[in-house]
């Protein structure tokens, strides 16, 4: 057969399964957001959902409150990956490679429960403090969880996101940028121009490209705000499922239009990383 | 390759497309639909054998305990029925689940028996969920006063045999007695405690059910007392009253605990921080919790129970089969089941879950009446006391409003 | 000679403190699951007790049907994965076309963009089909972020395969089938098993698409942690949370042996994707 038509065979199963699983579903949501919801006699089409969602401040309040999660964990994750991987690079591989592979196999919620009992008022972390003698009762310890900065929920990001940083910082660390360092060296480089001219530019378009997965990842995730976080201001997935929950039915058009908007942002980001990573692989 | 590439992809959008839109309107409820009409023999012998899926809200382990160890054994040996537990976060998802199986036009869901009252039980009966008239049929029903408006209006909605009384909640304070000598009794005294006691006070959020119960005995408390809600939404009088609920709440919030910048998310949460001390006071709908708490050791043994001047609201807890459930002999003969003296007695006892019963003790016989009467414990109030100071809760519609304003207004001040 | 050594003292010192942070959540999960009694301030339970480990092994309780449960979802998805990926991944890797860009844009969506919204989505349609509440209908959701990444995995694998063996099987009289099953296959084994075994993580770990398609009624073990976490018994949510972190740490140990210390596969998949061959 042609190579053509092989291809497209290969391809078909995955493209069935993300075809009407994925495309579908979001087809669906996004039919449904526009008020088509036949099944309980809504056939008008229009854009009151979207009208409405848009002009809310709780929409407004709930984008931003996930943006910041998204962003704080991004941002604290990826130096604290870089970091990691820097100090860790000389050490043995296999070693360094189980302690940061371990995190990425725990399931979030694991995470999420484990980080709550360490920091919240009763935990670990507040046992310890009285312990040492810096406090005296549970409300003199800091409120990390169910707080307005979210510190729970973006600890248990960072525990989680750091090392899967930190393990493509490692890799690149090991491959090219090794090579280049070493004959930056023997060239008469001090380290913090190894560092900077050679290391850095070599290993961030792989930084910025798990970055983008990191921010798309944690900007679309549910269960570890839905645990850890208040219930006002609320993240945008979490917001849209309660709309799906009201049992008013004409609110499901709301949550949809949520729902797609959440879509067409992790998208965008979806797209810039395959652009970048194509220029990665490129270069 | 382009071409037809793209043409796959699109037939497939297009064919999931029409997939998802494709109408299947279910048919609007069942008006006059007859409801049950076999003698309880021919259900009893129809649900011998069969399984029961019973969905009950999960978060309160003792609930799990006694249905698990209690009620599934005993149906089993009894009637023959595999009772099966399905734990619920939230007993509106069952609702919203029924709600989709309607508009699917699922004819056979997975729900036989649904634990459910007040707002929940008035959605699903307007949107047609619930299966009957069945109720007043059950051999225990004999032991219902059905004519008692607490028992035959659901939170004000009629019931008219949709759903099956199971137990009564009535609100209830608690405080420990070691550090709090005199709790406050009233909404004033609330306020003023606060400001002595900053921190120690906190309630759950709505629309958590304890939280909601707060906020309404706060509506009574301060907005001339139960009656006008007894009657139906009108929302000039909300409008009138609604704005003291929530100056009140927004007065007191900066001495909550966290300085009310974050509430409990629900009543487990504010029972953990009253284990832990952090805050002195705190409530529930079970007058036996704080007994029961007290027994297993998780509340200090200082832990009182005690009553708001004016009555605290009370209401009847109920089970309900929905239109679509697969086994409607089997669920109404576990409803009957779960009416009947004997368990209703294991229900009440302290050491289990504790919750009151729906049962008119008047029409029981003389030693069951007498177990019924009301446990003793150092932190538990007597049936006596409950009766002569209970208030009827009010009606959804003005709960609902009252939960979204309480958002809007409090929380997000 | 002496610079090597001067490395590895903060490079050993750093290992410590990363292993550290790593191992912190875990240290009240495993104190909490054997405690009896634990009021604050103790450090350490004043009470040591096996409620927690007995909750867990309850026969015919609970947890020992959630968690079989789990695992044969878990193990359906992934296996499911691997099907369909494998030739996907194969067309990704080992060929080159046009739209080549599109199709790994599409593949690479669900990885990205929150599975959710296309389940909150399509939940009606699973509901008047028959999936809805059922383990084969959580199965088919769980499929929408598995796929992605088993193909991924599996077209870097296909990727770095230059095809010479298979030249070789040929040359040799083998047809294009045999060397398929016979070369290929043995081959990208490795690559399969690491794909499978994400896939298998990815479905076990997942919890609001199991409780959306599941309706209650499909329980598996994110559910009951996530029930017992927003309860106040920490004991039964500690026990919970170790016993769902278990496969997790199995599979880790598993994929070890798979892949080279130095190149974490995961992160060289993703890397590697879009290369041309």
């Amino acid at each position: 057969m042609s190579e053509r038509m092989k291809i497209t065979l290969l391809l078909a199963p995955a493209l069935l399964v993300i075809g009407v699983l994925f495309a579908g579903g979001l087809a669906a949501a996004f039919a449904q957001s526009l008020g088509y919801l036949p099944a309980i006699g809504m056939t008008e089409v229009n854009l009151d959902a979207y009208r409405e969602v848009l002009g809310d401040g709780d929409f407004l309040d709930s984008l931003f409150l996930t943006l910041y999660i998204a962003g704080a964990s991004t941002g604290i994750s990826t130096v604290l990956a870089v970091l990691a991987a820097l100090a860790l690079r000389r050490s043995s591989g296999r070693l360094s490679a189980v302690v940061f592979q371990l995190p990425i196999t725990i399931p979030h919620l694991v995470a999420a429960v484990g980080i709550a009992l360490v920091v919240s008022q009763t935990g670990l972390g507040a046992r310890l403090a009285a312990a040492l003698g810096l406090i005296g009762s549970p409300g003199e310890f800091p409120a990390l969880l169910y707080d307005r900065y979210s510190a729970g929920i973006i600890l248990t990001y960072v525990w989680k996101e750091t090392p899967f940083i930190a393990l493509v910082v490692l890799a690149s660390l090991r491959g090219v940028a090794s090579e280049l360092e070493d004959m930056a060296r023997t060239l008469g480089a001090g380290a913090w121009q190894r560092f900077w001219y050679v290391v850095f530019p070599v290993i961030s378009p792989g930084i910025i490209a798990a970055s983008l997965i990191v921010f798309a990842f944690t900007f679309g995730s549910f269960e570890v705000p839905f645990l850890l976080g208040r219930s006002y201001p609320t993240i945008l997935p979490v917001m849209a499922y309660n709309e799906y929950r009201d049992i008013d039915l004409t609110a499901r058009p709301v949550a949809m239009a949520i729902n797609v908007l959440i879509t067409l942002i992790t998208a965008l980001f979806a797209a810039a990383y395959l652009r970048l990573s194509r220029e990665l692989s490129r270069g | 390759m382009k071409t037809r590439t793209l043409l796959l992809l699109a037939a497939l959008l297009t064919a999931s497309l029409l997939l998802a839109a494709c109408g299947g309107g279910a048919g609007t409820g069942d008006a006059g639909a007859p409801g049950e009409e076999r003698p309880f023999s021919e259900l009893e012998e129809a649900a011998r054998g069969t399984t029961v899926d019973f969905f009950v809200y999960g978060g309160d382990e003792a609930i799990n305990t006694y249905v698990d160890d209690y009620v599934t054994p005993r149906v089993k040996k009894e009637y023959g029925i595999t009772l099966q537990r399905i734990p619920l976060t939230d007993t509106a998802d069952a609702v919203n689940k029924l709600l989709n199986e309607k508009s699917a036009g699922k004819e056979r869901g997975t729900i036989d028996l649904v634990w459910i009252n007040g707002e929940n039980f008035a959605t699903g009966a307007d949107a047609g969920l619930w299966f009957g008239p069945w109720a007043e049929r059950l051999p225990n029903a004999k032991y219902i006063d059905w004519q008692s408006p607490s028992v035959n209006r659901d939170f004000g909605y009629p019931v008219e045999g949709r759903e099956a009384p199971w137990g009564k909640a009535q609100f209830v304070m608690i405080h420990d007695s070691a550090k709090v000598k005199d709790p406050p009794r009233n909404m004033e005294e609330l306020e003023e405690w606060t400001g002595e006691n900053p921190g120690r006070f906190t309630y759950p959020a709505p629309p958590d059910f304890t939280g909601n119960a707060f906020i309404e005995q706060a509506l009574y408390g301060v907005a001339s007392g139960f009656e006008p809600y007894q009657k139906p939404f009108d929302q000039q009088v909300f409008d009138e009253n609604s704005p003291k609920v929530y100056d009140f709440l927004n007065q007191i919030e900066p001495n909550l605990w966290r300085e009310g910048e974050t509430y409990p998310e629900s009543s487990a949460r504010l029972d953990e921080l009253y284990q832990n001390g952090e805050v002195w006071l705190s409530m529930s709908y079970n007058p036996q919790l704080a007994q029961r708490q007290l027994d297993k050791g998780l509340f200090p043994q200082s832990t009182r129970t005690y009553l708001l001047d004016g009555g605290t609201l009370n209401n009847t807890h109920y089970t309900a089969v929905p239109f679509n459930a697969p086994n409607k002999a089997g669920a109404q003969v576990v409803a009957n089941f779960l009416q009947s003296p004997e368990a209703q007695i294991e229900k009440q006892a302290p050491e289990g879950w504790g919750d009151l019963t729906a049962l008119d003790v008047g029409r029981l016989p003389e030693d069951a009446r007498k177990r019924l009467a009301g446990s003793e414990g150092k932190a538990t109030l007597s049936t006596r006391v409950l009766q002569e100071n209970r208030v009827p809760e009010a009606r959804s519609e003005w709960l609902l409003e009252l939960e979204d304003g309480w958002r809007e207004r409090v929380l997000e001040e | 000679m002496d610079k090597r050594r001067k490395k590895t003292r903060p490079t050993n010192a750093g290992l410590a403190v990363v292993a550290a942070l790593v191992a912190l959540p875990f240290v009240p999960l495993l104190l909490w699951t054997f405690a009896g009694e634990w009021r604050f301030p103790e450090l350490v339970p004043s009470e040591w007790s096996l409620r927690g480990v007995s909750y867990l092994l309850e026969p015919g309780g609970r947890v020992l049907g959630a968690a079989l449960t789990s695992l044969f979802i878990a193990g359906s998805a992934a296996l499911g994965a691997v099907v369909v990926g494998l030739p996907a991944g194969m067309a990704l890797g080992a060929y080159s076309f046009r739209l080549k860009g599109l199709v790994i844009f599409l593949i690479l969506l669900p990885v990205l963009v929150p599975p959710l919204a296309s389940t909150m989505g399509i939940h009606l349609t699973f509901i008047r089909l028959g999936l809805a509440d059922t383990v084969f209908g959580v199965i088919l959701v769980h499929l929408v972020p598995t796929v992605p990444y088993a193909a991924i995995i599996l077209a870097s694998v296909f990727a770095e395969r230059t095809g010479e063996i298979e030249e070789v099987a040929r040359t040799l009289g083998a047809s294009p089938w045999q060397a398929f099953i016979h070369v290929t296959l043995p081959g990208v084994a490795p690559g399969v098993a690491v794909a499978g075994l994400f896939a298998f993580l990815i479905s076990w770990g997942q919890y609001i698409l199991t409780l959306l398609i599941g309706g209650g009624n499909v329980v598996t073990l994110p559910m009951l942690l996530f029930s017992a976490a927003s309860g106040n018994d920490p004991v039964i949510t500690s026990a919970l949370a170790v016993v769902f972190a278990i496969p997790a740490i199995f599979v880790l140990v598993v994929a070890l042996r798979f892949l080279k210390p130095e190149e974490p596969g995961g992160a060289r998949g993703f890397l590697g994707l879009g290369r041309p061959v």
